[in-house]
Parts: structure tokens; sequence; C-alpha cells
């Protein structure tokens, strides 16, 4: 069969002109079926489960919460607690400059350090300095963002793309596509889109994937390189270094990170950190 | 089992369908699709509750389905299209070949230009409401629409005549 019976199929050389291009996207599914991997009672159930987590984890964050609060008004409440009735302030118990009571309120948890800080305590030395400017999706990770890196006059970035089907309490397409799927083995969505080259796949010791790549320059951003692990349980860390974008700043002449660099950063552990 | 799971069975067990072939419209693969449309469902049982009170289910999950294709393009190389993986058909019939020929089509469109083709024409959603799903501008929607069927008349030749009125 050739086009032009196709086409006809399709309704495509209807006299009339009324058929729209609904009657192609018709066509377009008419012979398309459904996988039954999972059946209707298998994802409610799913469902249910992540609504139950997700109900826990705010319930424990409310408890942590007044916890911290309540722990912070007994230290300052006790006889002898900084700030109670004839207490002392410890830092001057311990000679050294006395602080204001609200200082004793260290009681409470510590707050982690700010995902920049994080970011920039996996990166090698010498890059920086970082800062986080974006969430472009949704933050499954506190980490995942997009973080300036700034050298020579020139910025560039580092994306973060972190998944963790076990912890996320938004639900996220599987890793399969990203381990199923050839970085390089992609056809452009517009004419200005060139493919990505120089693809690289590696199977790790104890089952993880890794893939590499390098993305082409697109419209005014530079060229990346790209690196993404996927482990056998599913989680997954992509990285991408840009060599940046005119929003930020004059580009990188390339990517802040080489793509040898990326690929031991984007195996440690620290991603998937508290 | 309480009204509300029954409430929600039924809405996943009458939609998953049809959500899964607006799925494969903007993506173009049947096990992405299905990976698409358990995301969207599963955000709404995540929200069903709330929707039930404030929304329209079918409408949060048209909008789901389409904000998580679009994430999804957003991240790595998926703002590209996988080629050559279209399903395999062991004996392709007229409607199949036609069915390959639009596929293929489509997927050499952007991003939006497809999700706004797959909401205006496959979903019957009027530009003011894809403009909504979609958070563009009407204006933008026409444009998008615009460029889409432009794309599709290109990739599918034959096809001229009939989509002669929307460009219009």
């Amino acid at each position: 069969m050739n086009h032009a019976d196709a086409h006809e199929s399709a309704g495509l050389t209807d006299p009339e002109g009324d058929r729209d291009v609904r009657v192609l996207l018709d066509v377009a599914v008419s012979d398309v079926r459904r996988p039954g991997r999972v059946s209707d009672g298998e994802l409610i159930a799913r469902g249910y489960r992540m609504r139950r987590r997700r109900r826990s984890a705010v319930a424990g964050a409310t408890v942590v919460a007044v916890a911290a609060a309540v722990v912070g008004t007994v230290v300052l409440a006790r006889p002898g607690g900084a700030g109670g009735p004839g207490g002392s302030d410890l830092g001057a118990a311990a000679g050294g400059t006395p602080r204001p009571a609200v200082s004793t309120a260290s009681a409470a948890p510590t707050p982690l350090p700010l995902p920049a800080e994080r970011v920039r305590a996996l990166l090698p030395a010498g890059i920086g300095p970082l800062t986080k400017v974006t969430f472009p999706h949704e933050p499954r990770s506190e980490l995942n963002g997009r973080y300036t890196l700034r050298g020579a006059g020139a910025v560039g970035y580092l994306e973060v793309d972190v998944l963790d089907p076990a912890k996320d309490l938004v639900p996220d397409p599987s890793a399969a596509t990203l381990r199923a799927t050839d970085p390089c083995r992609v056809q452009p969505s517009g004419s200005s889109v060139r493919a990505n080259q120089d693809c690289t796949n590696q199977q790790l010791a104890g089952g993880g994937l890794l893939k590499t790549w390098v993305v082409p320059p697109l419209g005014g951003t530079g060229e990346s390189y790209t690196a993404l692990l996927v482990l056998p349980d599913g989680r997954s860390v992509s990285l991408i270094a840009c060599s940046g974008n005119p929003a930020y700043g004059p580009l990188m002449a390339r990517p802040p990170l080489t793509r040898a660099q990326l690929a031991g950063l984007v195996a440690e552990p620290g991603w998937f950190g508290a | 089992m309480g009204q509300d799971d029954s409430a929600l069975q039924e809405f996943i067990h009458g939609r998953r369908d049809h959500l899964f072939r607006s799925a494969f419209l903007l993506c173009g693969d049947r096990d992405e699709a299905d990976d698409l449309v358990q995301t969207a469902l599963l955000k709404v049982i995540l929200a069903w509750r709330r929707l039930e009170r404030i929304d329209s289910v079918e409408a949060f999950a048209r909008r789901t389905l389409v904000n998580v294709f679009i994430a999804s393009r957003r991240r790595m190389w998926r703002r590209e299209q996988p080629h050559g993986e279209l399903p395999e058909h062991a004996a392709p019939t007229v409607d199949m070949e036609a069915a390959l020929a639009v596929q293929a089509a489509l997927a050499r469109l952007p991003v939006k230009q497809r999700a706004v083709l797959v909401l205006r024409f496959w979903e019957d959603l009027s530009v003011e409401a894809t403009a909504d799903v979609l958070g563009m501008r009407p204006g933008t929607v026409r444009s998008h629409a615009s460029r889409g069927i432009a794309a599709l008349r290109a990739y599918v030749p034959r096809g001229i005549g009939l989509l002669e009125r929307e460009e219009a």
C-alpha cells in the first residue's frame, strides 16, 4: 500500500472537506490498545497507599513541629533554664559572650543545610559559587532544580533531577522509560533542534545504568553535558551541566563540569540523602 | 467500601481508556501513555476528596495528564521525540498505515502544538478552555493550532483540503 491509499483511508481526500483534525486523531488511535500492565484495582490501591503515606508524612511533620515548640518552651521556662526565673544565660555560664535567651531554642531540630549548600558539598573542589535559581519540575527532591555556577566572568548552570519512588509523595512516570530510551535515538521535534550526540551507555557493577550524552546548543542556550544514573530499585539521578543561557549572563566557553566529572558526580550517594 | 471509593472506581474505570488515547496522541508510545495516565490518575486519587467539592474531576484529570506530559518533555532529551518506536503491526492494513502516517506526523510536532491539537480537536475543548488547561492566552492557542495544522499539512500532504478550515 502506498501513502496515497493510506491518506484516502484516513479521509484526507474527502471532497466535502467537512472532516476535521478530529478525524485524523481518531485514525491515529483507532488501533491502539492500552497495555494491561496495571489493573484499575491495583492502581487505586497504589493511590491509597500514597495517600496514607502522604498523610503520615504531614502528621509526622506536625508532631515534630509541636515537639520542637514544647521542648523550646520547657527549656525557656525551667528554673535553671536560660530565660527562666533565676536562670543564667548558657553562654555566660560557659564564660562566653552573653547571648539572647532566644538562642536556647537550639533545642529544636537543627535545620538541614540549604539545597544549594548540599549540592555545593557534592561538587568537585573549585566549582562555584553556586546559586539555586529555579524549580523547573515538581520538587520531588528539595535538591531538584537549576543552579547557576559562576566562573571567569561567565555563568553556566547545573540542573539536578533526583527521583526516588520510595520517598516521593508525588507520582512520576516510571524509571523504565529512562532506562530503556537511548538519548541518541531521538528525532528533533523542531527544525532548530539538533539531535543529542556522543551517547554512552554503561552497565555498572551492582546493576546501575549510566548514560551520558551531549546536547548541542539550542537557541540561546549553550552546549550541555548530561549524565543519567538509573539504579535497579528505580531511583535515578539526572545532572545537566550547561555552558549557560543569556538570561543568566555571558555563556561559559564550555559546560562548567567535564563529562568525566559529571559521570562521577551523578554516582554520589548524597543525592538521596535526608 | 465508602461512597467516595465507589465514585472513584467508577471514574477510573470509565475514563481510563479515553485518557490513555489522549496520552497516546500526546506522546506516541503505548507504554509511556500508560505511564502518563497512571501518573495522572494517581494524582486524581490523591486529590479526590478536594475534587469532589470544588472541581470537575474530568477537567482536573485532563489538565493533570497534559501537565505531566509537558513536564516529562522538559526533562533531558525528552524535549524531543523518540523515533522508530511506533507500535509494531504484523500485517498493516489500510487503516493501520493511515494511523501510522498520522502518528508519525504528530510525533514531529513540538510538544505544545501537539497538546493544543489534542485538546482542541480530540478533547473538543474550546480555544478558551484549551488556553486555561495549558496556561496560555487564547491567541497563543490559536497560533499553536494554526502552526500545528500547517505542520500536519506538510507532513500529511494529502490532507490539504481537510485542514483548510481551521487555518483560515
